[in-house]
């Protein structure tokens, strides 16, 4: 009985998707549509909390997911729509230097002269507390590990800039300095003691955990504060499958560009904490619909950090379990040494174990595996790599000063070394496809960006052309002569409503396509296949 | 509420379908479909069994990073054999006091007792202070006679009952370099072995060559120590220094039979290589001891060579004497995260006499181990070492050092 039901089920599954797929066309008139369209209400989600451990044993054990997939949220010109995964920013909308460095904000920091009500407490590996300040924002306050300071707090801050101002949706961290007497306790507020207990959080608990902390000359205590997100939380996001309790979560995690595409940017600033622990979703509402928004949080361990200490020369190297590194280490008795054990690193306790010399994109990879990242293709990592591209050296540097390094020589470190860093993703993520962008027709003429050149990586192509009529309905192409950057004249008059193709070749065998639609107004771009 | 589902997706599909005007429209449809099929998040079946076999307090508690009862791993004496017990800790409010106690047992039926104050953070963080009480009841504890020559198969057992108070105060001079008082008492009880595969100790050996085998001195002792550290992570170092020098002054209050001076000293160098994913790390180790006139050391009090710690390829407790020297080096390589080897080598020996004090005559073991660890603290180490009398292979839940 199960098994007929079973196949049921499956018969009318694919009756539907047939008779689905028979009204398909590949273009619609809103393509390429920049933003999804807006949220459904969502009406009852639950807190979902996700176990450390669980997740790094369940990803680093598991299948990895099919890869050969594209990503399925992009729209029809390769990019990702605005929504509330992600928003397209300085790689789409070039920010203003003071945008920049803002990142998701600059005026709800918290006031440094009013008090401070302390309203929760974490204890832990990496103790810290939540406090409320005069103007009644509450923010999540992140200590340095006594013995590096500027350390965490410097990666929590550049983090959360550098991520949004790629477009990931992330809170307002700040770089802080408190004197211990501004803190006042919460009414109510406890901490944990003893075995599953709590007690009310007194002052010496909150001045013990202080006590380690070095003090500048006015006798303040740097730290990150986080401003609390929006909204209510409701457990992290994975980085594969859908939430069940979501009507807009409709693409499974492992097929978002925004989730392959991360690791490019992870790479980059060394995030090897990135795993569905530092995600969050909130359930937000604006504008009358109540909806989940999906953020990163807590960028403690990126760049040289480790939140509780520099990172290990291992991290961004390999997993947490890599059995052939591992064999080799032990049947060697420890004679081989790994490359990256060799590695140079600056002494200087504010950046921690943060290079560029040893850094190879390509075998670039998180504390454990990201399913999101397993399923990733080339143009997912270009696509990656465009959100990288977009900062050049001033705007990298425009961030960096969010971080308020003490040391003159620990701010340029950070600089040149994620200069090198994006210079060495960019030689080797740029050959994987043929990095074309932003295509128009112009004049009759077909016009665009080369990424690689626009970006200071200039490569010999020699392109080829190959231009076709497109049926939108029957999505063939009727190929026309011509084979240069001209659109060809028997396609020059075609009327509104008609499209064109162009395949791409460089000598190297990438190649993609672009499509295009005949307005009255001139011809519209409106797809790209890369691969 | 399945009925209803599977109506909702039939409807879906049978309904007459008009071609998706826009993509908006498209994804709506997906939204209506995910619509009909919405049901309350709920955790795997995996993650609700290993949610909770490992929760993050429970994972803590297990690393003993949070106050209150934690599982403690180990007999609490060297050659208990697998034993367990409980861990107790609470800080107080201003975490300058804990209180600490535990309980273990071991199938071979060795129990261990502790108890004790900490005041880790006097003056502001410059004091520190303790108080310890101690039980051990050990009722196999092996002995092979005195000295550097003795011999293996005259290996015996003795009880040892072992009641201690001690205290320490001490005061940081630096951040690295702090001195201290320490002092206490100490009464031991011996008696007969319970190992029936050795004859117990009285059966082989007199008081003549081994001191205090059939009377039970109480000791009163006092002395000072000074400490300079800068290891980073000392519960599982891999660079830095710790040098420390201890003297402690026993007076036998009981019998005036055996009283003596003690010094001890602990030198460990970490030289680290490859950014600390190797490890050279060195220890020499001597405990020289001083009778008074007239008097002798009690062979429990008598530092020993071979164990887990000194002269791995040897059994524990091989060789006693007055004084002993033990110099170990290890070559420590981390061959996965949270999991190094370790290559080593133990030299030592035991002397009568202060003064014969040599590195001629060491006896040697060597061997290698695998340790388990996390950035802080070592979880697990198997050390198999290899000597002229064979294979030891020691399962410990502490460092070497």
């Amino acid at each position: 009985m199960a098994a007929f039901r079973q196949r049921f089920l499956a018969a009318v599954a694919l009756a539907g998707a047939l008779a689905h797929s028979a009204n398909a066309r590949k273009f619609y008139e809103d393509d390429p549509l920049e933003r999804t369209p807006p949220p459904r209400y969502v009406k009852d989600v639950r807190f979902r909390p996700l176990n450390e451990v669980v997740d790094a044993v369940e990803q680093t054990l598991g299948r990895s997911p099919d890869p050969f997939r594209k990503a399925r949220n992009v729209n029809t010109i390769d990019e990702v729509p605005d929504g509330e995964w992600f928003v397209n920013r300085h790689a789409v909308r070039r920010l203003t230097p003071r945008q920049l460095s803002a990142g998701a904000g600059l005026d709800a920091a918290p006031s440094e002269t009013g008090s401070w009500e302390v309203t929760g407490w974490k204890e832990g590996k990496t103790p810290g507390f939540q406090f409320r300040d005069e103007n009644g924002r509450t923010y999540y306050l992140k200590l340095d590990p006594p013995m590096y300071p500027e350390l965490a707090s410097s990666a929590e801050v550049l983090g959360s800039v550098f991520f949004h101002d790629m477009g990931y949706h992330v809170p307002q961290n700040y770089i802080v300095r408190f004197r211990p007497d501004q803190l006042q306790i919460g009414k109510g507020t406890t901490m944990p003691w003893g075995t599953g207990r709590t007690r009310p959080l007194t002052r010496v608990d909150v001045l013990t955990l202080l006590r380690n902390q070095p003090r500048d000359s006015q006798g303040r205590i740097r730290a990150a504060a986080s401003l609390r997100l929006d909204g209510t939380p409701k457990g992290p996001f994975r980085y594969h499958g859908t939430r069940q309790d979501d009507p807009n979560d409709i693409v499974a995690h492992e097929h978002r560009r925004e989730l392959r595409g991360l690791l490019i940017p992870a790479s980059w600033l060394n995030h090897t904490d990135v795993n569905a622990l530092n995600t969050l979703d909130m359930l937000v509402e604006e504008g009358g619909r109540r909806f989940l928004r999906h953020h990163l949080v807590d960028f403690g361990s990126i760049l040289g950090s480790d939140n509780v200490a520099p990172k290990t020369p291992r991290a961004g190297f390999e997993n947490l379990v890599e059995r052939r590194p591992t064999l080799i280490q032990i049947f060697s008795l420890g004679a081989v040494v790994p490359d990256w054990a060799r590695a140079k690193y600056p002494d200087m306790p504010s950046v921690g174990r943060f290079e560029a010399d040893f850094f190879e994109p390509e075998r670039w990879s998180p504390r454990y595996p990201v399913p999101a990242f397993a399923a990733g293709r080339a143009d997912d990592w270009y696509w990656g790599l465009k959100l990288v591209l977009a900062f050049t050296e001033q705007d990298i540097r425009e961030v960096v000063r969010r971080a308020e390094y003490t040391d003159p020589a620990a701010t340029e470190w950070v600089v040149q070394t994620l200069v090198k860093r994006r210079e060495k993703l960019a030689r080797h993520y740029l050959g994987q496809v043929l990095s074309l962008d932003e295509f128009a027709i112009s004049e009759n003429r077909l016009s665009f960006r080369d990424t690689a050149a626009h970006n200071g990586f200039p490569r010999e192509r020699a392109l080829s052309y190959q231009w076709s009529r497109f049926d939108n309905d029957s999505e063939r192409h009727t190929r026309v002569p011509g084979n240069g950057p001209d659109v060809p004249s028997a396609l020059r008059d075609l009327p509104t409503g008609s499209y064109v193709s162009v395949l791409v070749k460089d000598g190297g065998g990438k190649e993609l396509t672009a499509y295009f639609r005949r307005r009255a107004d001139g011809w519209q771009w409106v797809g790209l296949e890369r691969l | 509420m399945r009925l209803r589902t599977l109506l909702a997706f039939l409807a879906l599909f049978f309904s007459p379908q008009l071609p998706a005007q826009t993509r908006a429209s498209e994804i709506e449809t997906e939204r209506d479909r995910k619509s009909a099929q919405l049901t309350p998040e709920s955790p795997t079946r995996s993650e609700s069994l290993f949610g909770r076999l490992f929760q993050r307090e429970k994972v803590d508690r297990m690393l003993g990073r949070v106050e209150g009862m934690r599982l403690a791993f180990g007999g609490g004496f060297t050659g208990s054999g697998f034993g367990l017990g409980a861990d107790y800790e609470l800080y107080n409010r201003a975490r300058t006091m804990s209180f600490y106690g535990g309980v273990r047992g071991s199938i071979r039926k060795y129990y261990r007792f502790d108890a004790g104050l900490r005041f880790p953070y006097l003056l502001g963080g410059r004091g520190f202070a303790s108080l310890d009480l101690q039980r051990i009841y050990a009722p196999r504890v092996e002995y092979y006679g005195p000295g550097n020559d003795s011999r293996e198969e005259n290996r015996t057992s003795y009880l040892l009952e072992r009641n201690s108070i001690g205290g320490s105060l001490g005061v940081r001079l630096s951040r690295r370099l702090s001195i201290g008082l320490e002092g206490g008492g100490l009464g031991v009880n011996i008696g007969r072995g319970q190992n029936p595969d050795f004859p117990s100790i009285e059966q082989r050996f007199l008081p003549a060559v081994t001191p205090a085998v059939n009377e039970q001195p109480h000791h009163v002792l006092g002395g000072g120590f000074l400490h300079w550290d800068t290891r980073r992570n000392p519960g599982a170092p891999r660079t830095g220094q710790s040098f420390r020098a201890q003297y402690m002054q026993y007076h036998d209050v009981k019998l005036s039979r055996y009283s003596f001076r003690q010094f001890e000293l602990d030198l460990q160098q970490y030289i680290p290589l490859f950014n600390e994913r190797r490890v050279i790390a060195l220890r020499g180790y001597g405990m020289l001891a001083d009778p008074d006139h007239g008097n002798q050391i009690p062979f429990f009090l008598q530092p020993t060579f071979g164990g887990p710690r000194f002269g791995r390829g040897f059994h524990r407790f091989r060789y006693y004497d007055q004084n002993m020297l033990a110099l170990t080096a290890e070559y420590r390589w981390e061959v996965a995260s949270g999991l190094d080897m370790a290559l080593f080598w133990d030299g030592g020996r035991v002397f009568h006499l202060a003064k014969d004090i040599t590195l001629k005559n060491l006896q040697h073991s060597a061997g290698i181990g695998f340790r388990a660890h996390t950035r802080e603290q070592m979880l697990v180490r198997i050390d198999a070492g290899f000597s002229r009398e064979g294979v030891q292979v020691w399962l410990r839940f502490d460092n070497v050092f």
